[in-house]
Formats: structure tokens, sequence, C-alpha cells
């Protein structure tokens, strides 16, 4: 409880706005973006613009060798501002170009997962009985197969698509965004809105699309905000492992993987992918954090 | 009684309603309910936690069918209806809930809302005219329906919330209303108002209904007759003046003396209950359900159902020992 | 005049949200003898509870107490003790119970273990002498087979039951005073006739001071010595229960009674519904509170709060009182 008798403030009418009470509405008031959030949104929009723009930047294309630099360090060769790779590639095209790569990744795989996950999840939470059953049964034996294992055999069967790669990780988002949207749908389900659909004769599928799918949305953009960076990290992992996409094709995890060998002689190599892909991935985090926040706040107030 | 019967508009005949807990167990919602209400007539229907009275609202809605017995809408028996016949006829009659936020979609405008019937009833007509038919409604139930198109159900009180959902449910201009606890969840003032307009509508709109609450002072303002219900089933059914002048039923009388009158110097009065607490309605007494706590029960009451008998001309009981 | 449990002087609780400062309770001031009955009544919205969580200190952080806001108890001031002083006092000196005791009992522990932990902290009694009472009070408050109840958990309660239980746990030490906030809004009419009953046995037999908080006029009527009428944050009027029922001047509680339905009403009577919905909290007007909703509003309603006038024990806050000629 807050007194403010002990803060001096004895002798002005209990209407003066005191100083605590002050900080309390500025409080109130600033809940929106705290200042430090523009950094992390300001990183991530540039990143974002450099992935969609790469082809008309007049960069190096990314696998061209450069026989004459080869291992430039950052700020050596005007020509190649980051420097250059073992091979003589162009660091920054690389950079730019894997970074299309990971947000890729980023954002469908999350979308492919949350895409099947709502729809299953939606029909167990809506019907329950038997397709509640046979989607919990499904969604448990998935969850009994390591993901590793999933990526694994996905990548060696089907080869290093960029397609294939996003789906086999939205594969593994499935079971949770099945039962985000189960819970959420079994909420929403009983509640009297639905109730006044059903009498006024609704379908199923007029309720789900239009009284239901509004609600749980919301709980599963929030998941999506978590996925993202889950996902960039799995991707790199993967190219890390030669997994992902295949050998040309630079990618944040591959570069990061072929400048293994040059640590002590050209570090860079792999130290510049390795802070892009954790400010990237913290940014992501940031900023996913605020806004599911700020989510929260707002469905608070409308209660 | 018998003339009741005859022109009733919505009969409820031996309605149950059962819910299976688990292999076993099943839940006695409703055990054979029958009542009959005329055509422009409120049917009042009381009872405390427990009694099966949104149970019987529910069955009646069809949401979902009773498990036996019949609800027949002006000759129609609603459970014996197909599945698209139903839907079609689901315009008639409709209902409004008692939790008035819940009953709104928070992520739908107050137009989607108004819409989602005569979209779902397929009225042909252009978006102006359902605009306009919408704003239409929202100004009989009391709201500024230009201001309201657009906003959403939590820029609205509570007492609006219900007038929005009031509106909802008369915008197909069904011929049953069934109100569940309707009132219940708004501040008195608010309660009054609500009260007062469904009193108008229910003129206006020549509206049959049935109206559920556990409130006695707001059943009997709003009610031609009353049905009192217990533990699933009904014990005693009058009309409005009668059942609060001379309940027979020992359960009615203790209901009727529980309400706390708003006036100092009324006399306190005392319940005559016996100590203890409601049945549980999986396995519910035998008998009289009410006989555990029934300060005049008997060895008769334990092994005979009472039957609905006829004290007076539309007042029955049912009760091995009616008050007179 | 008995023996003063309870002073709340000029009493503003104030919360901070996103739009500015809210203010549920704006200067009010009561005092409650020993032995009597205070009945708080209020729509939603009117400060009733507020005002209540600011006498036990049970605020959230959110919110802000006025500079010459004092609450007394027994005489010491509690808005000047601190969290850990006001501790020992909350439970023994004052205690409270809520609308729906499932979310104020603990659901993971049984009704016993929760009366003999707070009879053990307060009275320090040992593990058996604690038991022994726990049951003693659970029959006192009518609870059935209280021996075997002491081990129950509340889920295994009926709500009237659960009520019942944390009623034992309210007053087992002896509070000074009981704030009984809403306690049988959540219960059926024949179980909170009951209720109503055990709370005003136990005030006459603990001897104790309560405030009774609701929105039922009916329940106030039958079950208080005083009742104080809340709008917008403010008491606008308060005197003996009679009064207030008989000799109403502030038009606030003329409407507010005249909208109850009654159950000695014919059938089909129409209500007299008060328009309108109560002010912003955030942006109060002016004058009078009430004024945009009232029957008998003048122009300097809407300019000027009326302050409160004190007759024969009778207060209200209104420039044009019910049964007056001319205003004061």
């Amino acid at each position: 409880m807050a007194d403010l008798t002990s803060q001096g403030t004895a002798g002005k009418t209990p209407d003066t706005t005191d100083a605590h009470e002050a900080a309390l509405l500025a409080y109130a008031r600033k809940k929106k973006l705290s200042p430090f959030l523009y950094l992390p949104v300001a990183w991530l929009v540039f990143v974002i613009l450099l992935a969609v723009f790469a082809p008309w930047l007049g960069l190096w294309p990314a696998d061209e060798i450069d026989w004459v630099a080869l291992r430039v360090p950052p700020g050596a060769n005007e020509a190649h501002p980051l420097g250059t790779d073992h091979l003589g590639r162009d660091m920054l095209s690389r950079l730019i170009y894997g970074a299309r790569v990971s947000l890729t990744v980023g954002f469908a795989a999350p979308a492919i997962g949350v895409g099947f996950g709502m729809v299953l999840g939606m029909a167990a939470g809506y019907w329950r009985g038997w397709i509640d059953e046979v989607v919990g049964i499904a969604i448990d034996s998935w969850l009994a197969i390591p993901g590793l294992v999933i990526l694994l055999l996905f990548a060696l069967v089907f080869g290093g698509s960029l397609f294939m790669v996003c789906f086999s990780l939205g594969l593994l988002f499935i079971p949770t965004a099945a039962r985000i949207t189960r819970a959420a749908t079994m909420k929403f389900a009983n509640r009297e809105f639905v109730l006044a659909a059903r009498a006024l004769g609704a379908s199923d599928l007029r309720i789900l699309v239009r009284e239901i799918l509004p609600n749980v949305i919301w709980p599963l953009i929030a998941f999506i905000l978590i996925d993202i960076p889950i996902a960039i990290v799995i991707e790199g992992a993967l190219s890390f492992l030669g997994l992902s996409v295949k050998a040309p094709t630079p990618s944040w995890g591959g570069i990061i993987a072929e400048g293994r060998e040059y640590l002590e002689t050209a570090p860079w190599i792999s130290l510049i992918p390795t802070a892009v892909m954790f400010t990237t991935v913290l940014s992501f985090n940031l900023v996913g954090d605020a806004i599911r926040r700020r989510m929260a706040d707002v469905r608070e107030s409308q209660v | 009684m018998k003339d009741i019967v005859e022109d009733a508009f919505l009969s409820l005949e031996d309605l149950t309603v059962e819910y299976r807990l688990t292999r076993r167990t099943r839940v006695h919602a409703v055990s054979g309910l029958t009542v009959h209400v005329k055509k422009g007539e409120t049917l009042g229907l009381v009872g405390e936690s427990g009694c099966g009275k949104s149970s019987a609202a529910r069955a009646v809605m069809q949401l979902p069918r009773p498990t036996s017995g019949r609800v027949v809408l002006d000759g129609v028996d609603l459970a014996s209806l197909s599945h698209s016949d139903l839907q079609k006829a689901r315009r008639r009659f409709q209902m409004v809930f008692q939790d008035p936020i819940a009953s709104l979609n928070p992520r739908q405008t107050v137009r989607e809302i108004l819409s989602a019937p005569l979209e779902i009833a397929r009225e042909k007509e252009t978006g102006e005219a359902r605009d306009q038919r919408i704003i239409d409604m929202l100004d009989r139930v009391g709201l500024n329906g230009e201001q309201a198109l657009n906003r959403r159900p939590h820029e609205f009180s509570g007492g609006q919330c219900q007038r929005i959902s009031i509106a909802r449910a008369l915008i197909l201009r069904p011929e049953l209303l069934v109100c569940d606890e309707a009132v219940s969840a708004l501040d008195v003032s608010v309660q009054a108002q609500t009260l007062n307009l469904l009193e108008d509508l229910k003129l206006e709109f020549g509206l049959t209904m049935l109206f559920i609450s556990h409130d006695l002072a707001v059943v009997k303002h709003v009610s031609d007759r009353v049905a009192v219900m217990y533990l699933g089933m009904l014990c005693e059914l009058a009309d409005a003046e009668t059942i609060y002048r001379k309940p027979a039923h020992p359960y009615t009388r203790n209901l009727i003396a529980a309400v706390p009158e708003p006036d100092p110097d009324a006399e306190p009065n005392t319940l005559e209950l016996v100590p203890g607490e409601l049945p549980s309605p999986i396995n519910p007494p035998s008998g009289c359900r009410f006989r555990t706590r029934c300060p005049l029960a008997t060895d008769r009451c334990a092994s005979e159902v009472p039957i609905a008998q006829e004290l007076a001309p539309g007042h029955t009981v049912a009760c091995h020992h009616p008050m007179s | 005049m008995g023996e003063i449990v309870l002073d709340v002087v000029n009493q503003r609780t104030a919360f901070a949200t996103g739009r500015g400062m809210l203010t549920a309770v704006s200067g009010v001031s009561l005092s409650l003898e020993r032995g009597k009955t205070l009945g708080l009544v209020g729509e939603s919205g009117s400060g009733k509870s507020v005002l209540a969580r600011s006498i036990m200190g049970l605020l959230p952080r959110a919110a802000v107490t006025g500079p010459g806001s004092r609450v007394l108890l027994n005489g010491r001031e509690l808005t000047r003790l601190s969290e850990r002083e006001l501790r020992p006092i909350r439970g023994a000196e004052m205690s409270v119970v809520f609308q729906d005791p499932m979310t104020s009992l603990n659901p993971t522990l049984t009704i016993g273990k929760q009366l003999t932990e707070t009879l053990r902290f307060h009275k320090r009694l040992s593990k058996a002498g604690a038991r022994q009472r726990a049951v003693e009070l659970l029959r006192s408050v009518g609870l059935p087979q209280p021996e075997i109840r002491v081990d129950q958990y509340p889920h295994q309660l009926s709500g009237g039951m659960r009520q019942r239980a944390a009623i034992a746990i309210a007053i087992c030490c002896d509070p000074d005073l009981l704030i009984a906030d809403e306690p049988t809004t959540a219960l059926d009419v024949t179980v909170q006739a009951e209720i109503l009953d055990l709370l005003q046995r136990m005030v006459r037999e603990h001897n104790m001071a309560m405030i009774l908080i609701t929105h039922d006029m009916g329940v106030v009527a039958g079950r208080c010595d005083d009742v104080a009428v809340m709008y917008a944050g403010r008491i606008v009027e308060q005197g003996p229960v009679r009064e207030i029922f008989h000799r109403t001047r502030m038009p606030y509680t003329a409407a507010l009674l005249s909208s109850i339905p009654r159950i000695s009403d014919p059938a089909h009577r129409r209500l007299d519904a008060i328009g309108g919905r109560p002010p912003d909290l955030i942006d109060p007007p002016p004058g009078c509170a009430f004024a945009p909703r009232c029957k008998h509003v003048s122009d300097r309603c809407h300019r000027v709060r009326p302050e409160p006038v004190t007759e024969a024990g009778h207060m209200y806050a209104c420039h044009y009182p019910l049964g007056m000629k001319e205003p004061a």
C-alpha cells in the first residue's frame, strides 16, 4: 500500500497530485514501447530490408571467387568492406544472402507448424470426442520421435532444398501449436457467444471461422513470436552440420562452419556471422516479448 | 388446466435431461418436467442452483437436445425435427444469456454481432439495408445505433452489452424468447432498466417468454405464471399472484420466506428447512426429492413420487402434504 | 455512545491507469461502534470494496492513498504501520469474509489446517489446543459434523459450508472488526438467509463491529443498525437504517430503493429505473456526481459539489434533499 503521509506532503489537500502519484501515472502511461526497444526493432528492419532487396544492392555474387583477395580481413579492401572468406568470396554478400535463408526459415517454419497445428487443435477442441482422441494420440506419437531424427531423415531423404528445411522444421512446431489451440478453443467453445451462434443455427464451420478463430489466433501469434528465433537457431545448427541448404548457397550456420578451420588465421569468417545471428535472435526475442506483454495488457483491459 | 394445454404455444412434455458423467453415473438435471405456455405469456421458472432450470432452458433451445420428452413449439415437436429443419426453425426461438460480457464475441464489432443472425438466416438485402435494420434494432433496445455499430463489446457497460444481446436475439423477430438469468449479473438500477425494456419488447414483438431466474422478486415482475423447481423436478406452478400469496409447496414457502425484503420494519421470516445440504443430482433421494430438507416429510414421501395435483384451477403442486 | 472501534478519516484511494488517475474512494469518513453493524451499499464501481480494502491495508501496488487519509482501529493509526506491523493486526483485530470462499480459502490445505495455522500464529496455542478450538469454532458456525469437516479440503464442501468455514477462520481470534464483503452474493437465497443469520449471531456473541458490504438493499434492511450509501467513491447518505429507508434525503438512495423489484409488488409493475450510468471516475463532473441522472437536478447541482450535512445522526450530501421545504 502506498502511503503518502510519510513523504512530507502533509498540508497539501488530498486533491493535489503528488510525486508518487505522478510516478505511478507515468508508469501506467508508459506501458507502450520502451526506447530500449527501438534498437532491436531497427536492427530487424535493417536485416529484413537487406535480405529482401539483396539482388538489387549491387553486391558481389555470393558464390563468386575473387582470386586476388583471399581471406581479406574486414576493412582492408574497399571492394570487400567485411572482407572475404577462405575462397575469396565477399563476406558482406554471403551474410546478406545467408540472411535470406535464415529469415525464410524463421518465418516459414513456425507458420507451417501453426497452420497445421491450428486446424488440428481447433477440430479437437471444438468437436472433442473421437476426433480429440485421435488428434491427441497422433500428437503424442509424433512427440515420441526425437526432433533431431525427423530433421535428419528429411535431410537425407529429400536433400537440402529450402522448402524441405522449412517443412521439416515446421513439423516440429505442430504439436505445441495444436495443444495451445485446443486449450484456447475449449475455453471459447463453451462461452455464451458460441452458444448464441448455435442458437441462431450457425454451422460448425461458421462458428469455427467467425467466432472461435479470431479469439484463438492471439495465443498463436504469441507462439509464433517465440518460435521465430528458435527456428533461426535450429536452421543455423542444421547448416553447421551440413544438413540445411546445399553448399554454394550461403547460410549463416554454413558460413560459421566453413570458417571453423580458419579460426586462428581468419577468425572473422566465423565470428561475423556468429555476431549477426546472435544479434538477430536476441532482437527477435526482445521484440517478441514486448509484443506478447502488450497483447496480454490489451486483453486484460478488455475483460 | 385443460384450456392451457390446448392453446399452448410452447409445451414441455415429460422433459428429461441427463448428462453422463462416467459409464455408470449420470446427472439427473431435469426429470419429467411438464409445463405449457400460452402465446404472449411469460412463464417464470425459479429455483436455486442445481434445480435444473438452466438445463431446461437449454433443452428448449435444443442445445443439446433433451434426453427424452417433447418440446412442442406451435404444434411442432422440436426434438423430432431433422438437423436441417431444426436449424431453419431456430429463428422462431431465441435466447438471452446471463453473462453480458461472455455473450458477445470480444473480437467482433456490434455490426458483425448483429449481422450474424441475418447472414445465417440468409436474409437477402443490400449492405445498406442490413445496416439500417441493425441500427433500427439497436435503437429499439435503447442504444444509439449509429454510434454503436463499429464499436466492440469492451467499449460498453454490462447493461449495454445485455441490450446488444437482446437485439441479437430479437432481430429475426422470433416468437419465443428464453431468458436464462438475463438480468442476474446487472446492478440494481441497470437491472430495472433491462426488466422494463424486456416488458416493452414483449408487447411490441408479441413475444412468448420463458424467464429463468433464481430471484423470486425479479420473476414476479415479469411473469404471468411461475413454476418452481427443485432438484430437477417441478414443485409448484401457479399464476404469479397466487404462488407468492398462497404457496402450497413447503419448498416454495421457504424460498419466498428467504427473500430479504428491503424494509427495516418487515417481520423477519424464519425458515423451516431441515438443516442439511442439497442432495446430489447424481443420486437424488427416492420419492419426493425435497423430503430430506422438508419439515413435513413422512414415510410416504420417501416411497412415493408425488404426482402434480390441481389445488385450484391453474394451481398445481407436486406434494403429498400441500399447505393451503 | 459506545466504544469506537473503527475511525476512517477522509479516506481517499486512487489508482493509476493508462488514461489517468482513477479516484475510487474520494474523501470518505466514518466511524463504527463496538457491537454495531454498518451496511455499506452501492452498485459496482461505487468504491465500496476499495474502501474495505483500504481499511484492511490490502490494496494493490498501483493504489495511492491520499495524504490526509487516516484509518484508526481501536485508536491506533493503521495508515502509519508497515506491512510487517499490520500482519498481526489483520486476522486478530480485524478480519474479512470475501464473496467467494473458494478463492479466499487455500484449496491445498484442509479447513482445520487453515484454522489452526491462524490460531497458532495469533494466539500461540498448542497443536492439540488449536485443533480442539478449531472443531469448537466449526461447530459454533453451524458446520455439521465438525470433527469430520476439520480434515476436509475446501472443494469437498458446498458453497454455503465453505462460507461458514471462512467465517470461522475470520472470527477465530475474536477480532474487533469484521468486514464482510458481499458474503452472500454467490449463494442461493435460502443459504444466504442462513449465512446472514450466522453473521448477525457472531457479531452479538463476540461483541464485534461489522461492516456488511452489499449491493442488496434487502440484505441491509434486515441486518444492519446503520446504513451508508456510496456513489462514485463518496458516501452520499448515512444514518440509522430506519432513517435511510423511511426519511430518505438523497435522491440517489430514493432512486435505488424504488428500482428494486419487490416480492410484495403486484406482477408486471413497472420499475422506476434510474436512467444513464455512473460517472467516469477518472474525469468526474465538477458538481454532484449523481446530477446527470437525478430527477431533481438544478443548475447548481452541476456546478457545485454538495457538502455533507448532518442532522440528528443522519448525513446526506445533496443541495435539494427530499422531504425538505427549501435547501439550507
